[in-house]
């Protein structure tokens, strides 16, 4: 018997920064290695990138501890500016705790833009994992306007 | 914004045949396509079947009612043989993207039989009814299996 725990999160910024520079923020690789860390004691660094339709990243995310995760993210869709959609599975260890489908909905808004950015999840070792995902990508997207801002 | 629609949708089939019967209908290339891909007024054009962690299931396809040529792009992310399978898939309409998807493949055992629950994890980038419309296809995809596995 197994129980997988299912959720849907939504998270919605506002960025003072056009839809080509958001877009860019997500499509650069040493952008990201900058921004997808929820705080300066978690390193993420990427050993494959490929950013396009089919491509696959795969990161080491290392906690302080010495903890490390590694992601898996294959990109199904991507229209430059406007949207990227990508599967994102988390492993420990060679033992994978969830599987994700992550869309991010880009558009302008006054001189900024609006990203709206969807998870879809599927946790295989229970909610826990659903909340580090809230706080973890509730801490990047907050990394990322500092990003911008800079 | 662009119009997309996301959606979750979970159907539950309770089927007289064990764990490991489902399983095997999801597993083999031979029945996989004979139950999910082929049937109905669908043509089959072309159909590969990689069923491995990593591995992927690629077919097109077309009503034998109209020209659009439909592909399915699927990776297997996750097999837990007899209890759980994850696949993650893109559907394409004449080569334009319409919809990525997770799927979860939940196989329990139910007294002498088992119960399915499929969850599917939906972005649907051309409207508002595709959703409804993949879930009534999908439930019609479990009867099929229903019938493949009682035949």
């Amino acid at each position: 018997m197994s129980a997988i725990a299912h959720a849907t999160m939504v998270l919605e910024r506002i960025y003072k920064a056009a839809p080509a520079r958001v877009f860019a923020a997500w499509e650069s690789v040493e952008a990201r290695e900058k921004w997808a860390a929820p705080n300066e004691n978690v390193r993420v660094r990427y050993t494959q990138a490929d950013f396009r339709e089919g491509g696959i990243d795969v990161t080491h995310c290392v906690e302080a501890d010495g903890k490390t995760f590694e992601t898996r993210n294959a990109y199904l869709s991507i229209e430059r500016e406007t949207r990227i959609v990508f599967t994102e599975q988390i492993f420990r260890e060679g033992v994978q705790l969830s599987a994700a489908i992550v869309s991010v909905e880009i558009a302008p808004a006054g001189a900024g833009a609006r990203q709206v950015v969807t998870l879809q999840i599927s946790s295989f070792v229970g909610d826990d994992m659903v909340r580090g995902y809230d706080q973890g990508w509730t801490a990047a997207l907050d990394q990322l306007a500092k990003v911008l801002e800079q | 914004m662009t119009q997309t629609t996301h959606a979750t949708f979970v159907i539950e089939r309770a089927y007289k045949h064990s764990p490991a019967k489902v399983f095997a209908a999801w597993a083999d290339a031979k029945a996989k396509r004979a139950w999910f891909a082929g049937g109905d007024a669908w043509e089959i054009l072309s159909f590969s079947f990689d069923f491995r962690e990593g591995g992927k299931e690629i077919y097109s396809f077309k009503s034998v009612n109209a020209p659009d040529i439909l592909g399915n792009d699927t990776t297997f992310n996750d097999i837990k043989p007899n209890e759980r399978l994850i696949f993650t898939y893109a559907m394409d309409r004449n080569g334009i993207r319409f919809s990525v998807s997770l799927a979860c493949v939940d196989i329990i055992t139910a007294g002498a039989g088992s119960r399915v629950i499929y969850t599917e994890h939906g972005i649907f980038f051309d409207g508002a009814k595709a959703a409804a419309m993949r879930e009534a296809g999908c439930s019609h995809m479990l009867e099929k299996l229903n019938a493949y596995l009682s035949a």
